[in-house]
């Protein structure tokens, strides 16, 4: 998701107002980026129920926090960098959980062949949605690191450089963990469909 | 180019001319391209789901958790977690420390009284045993008395 240009007068007035305690101000401030928040959130946990909740933890972190932020990145950046962390939390937290409910142990009605995964993707809408759901297992189960980059990238749509600038990293960086995400993805793509 | 450099272009999206003629060659590596695709497929799939938008009133909500005291996630649970398992810690040591006297205080006055009655009114052989006060061919010969009834072999 392209970086708003956010960082105009009335942003930073409403920045420095809510410093001084304007819940006005920080309520200009929640309503421009409640949108991006909830979006990153959605990306990274795949969780639509805890979203709202979520969002408004991370909010009232970057209200107690604002004094921290110094201006040298975006509003924007800094916003999403606490959004990814609260992030890692509930990942960390619900670990456990996530391994069971989305194991793929036992599970043989959503087995595509390799033969049936292209053609999911195609126009049968059933196909789709089965190969749709088998990702999103994926993706649940994986690392979360792997998960964190993948959501920014193949699903938010982020750059690598904007990915480089939340998760202050060097690009190189992001693309190393890129690439291995895919690839760890991609192995357990083909495990699960082979059956294991 | 070997299947290793073409498989990790192909996992990237990032094929060179070269890495094209080996996959038009190579079966193993036109099987990973092609759940490749299909991977990538579904991430485009799930890409399409809307992000859930704020419901009416989101800000409002927010602003008004402003002045809460600030608490860690799920950070209830954890103290109440963290206390049980302290509790039961401490109960557990207790009992078997308790447990461990009264054994150990039991054991010690039977094994004496044992010995005392055994050895028929000379208590002298077992407080000499208890305290380690005999060899260890002795010490054999007075647990055979004791084991035989008093008829060393």
């Amino acid at each position: 998701m392209a970086e708003p240009v956010g960082r105009d007068a009335q942003e930073l007035e409403w920045i420095r107002n809510a410093k001084q305690g304007s819940h006005e101000a920080f309520g200009a401030l929640v309503e421009r980026y409640q949108r991006r928040v909830f979006s990153l959130i959605y990306r990274v946990t795949g969780d639509r129920e805890q979203v709202e909740d979520l969002s408004q933890e991370v909010f009232l972190k970057a209200y107690r926090a604002l004094d921290s932020y110094n201006q040298t990145a975006s509003f924007g950046t800094w916003l999403s960098r606490i959004a990814i962390n609260h992030c890692y939390d509930y990942l960390r937290q619900t670990r456990g959980t996530r391994g069971r409910l989305e194991s793929f142990e036992g599970e043989s009605e959503g087995k595509l062949s390799p033969a049936d995964s292209l053609a999911a993707s195609g126009p049968d809408p059933e196909r789709a949605a089965l190969l749709r759901d088998i990702v999103s297992k994926l993706l649940r189960r994986a690392p979360e690191d792997d998960r964190v980059v993948m959501a920014l990238k193949e699903l938010d749509g982020m750059s690598v450089e904007e990915i480089s600038e939340i998760l202050e990293m060097k690009i190189g960086t992001v693309k190393v963990r890129l690439h291995r995400a895919r690839k760890r993805m991609l192995e357990d793509f083909r495990r699960m469909q082979a059956g294991g | 180019m070997n299947c290793k450099e073409v498989q990790d272009g192909i996992v990237d999206g990032n094929m060179s001319p070269l890495a094209h003629a080996h996959l038009a060659e190579c079966t193993s590596c036109q099987a990973v391209a092609h759940d490749a695709e299909a991977l990538h497929a579904g991430l485009k799939l799930l890409a399409a789901d809307a992000p859930p938008e704020a419901s009416w009133g989101f800000a409002g909500r927010v602003l008004a958790r402003l002045d809460e005291k600030p608490t860690r996630f799920f950070e209830p649970l954890e103290v109440i977690g963290r206390r049980a398992v302290f509790a039961a810690g401490a109960l557990a040591m207790t009992l078997l420390m308790l447990a461990g006297f009264s054994i150990g205080g039991a054991l010690g006055r039977d094994v004496r009284e044992s010995l005392s009655l055994t050895r028929n009114g000379t208590p002298d052989t077992a407080e000499v045993l208890l305290a380690g006060g005999v060899d260890e061919n002795e010490e054999l010969n007075v647990m055979s008395e004791l084991v035989n009834g008093g008829d060393p072999r």
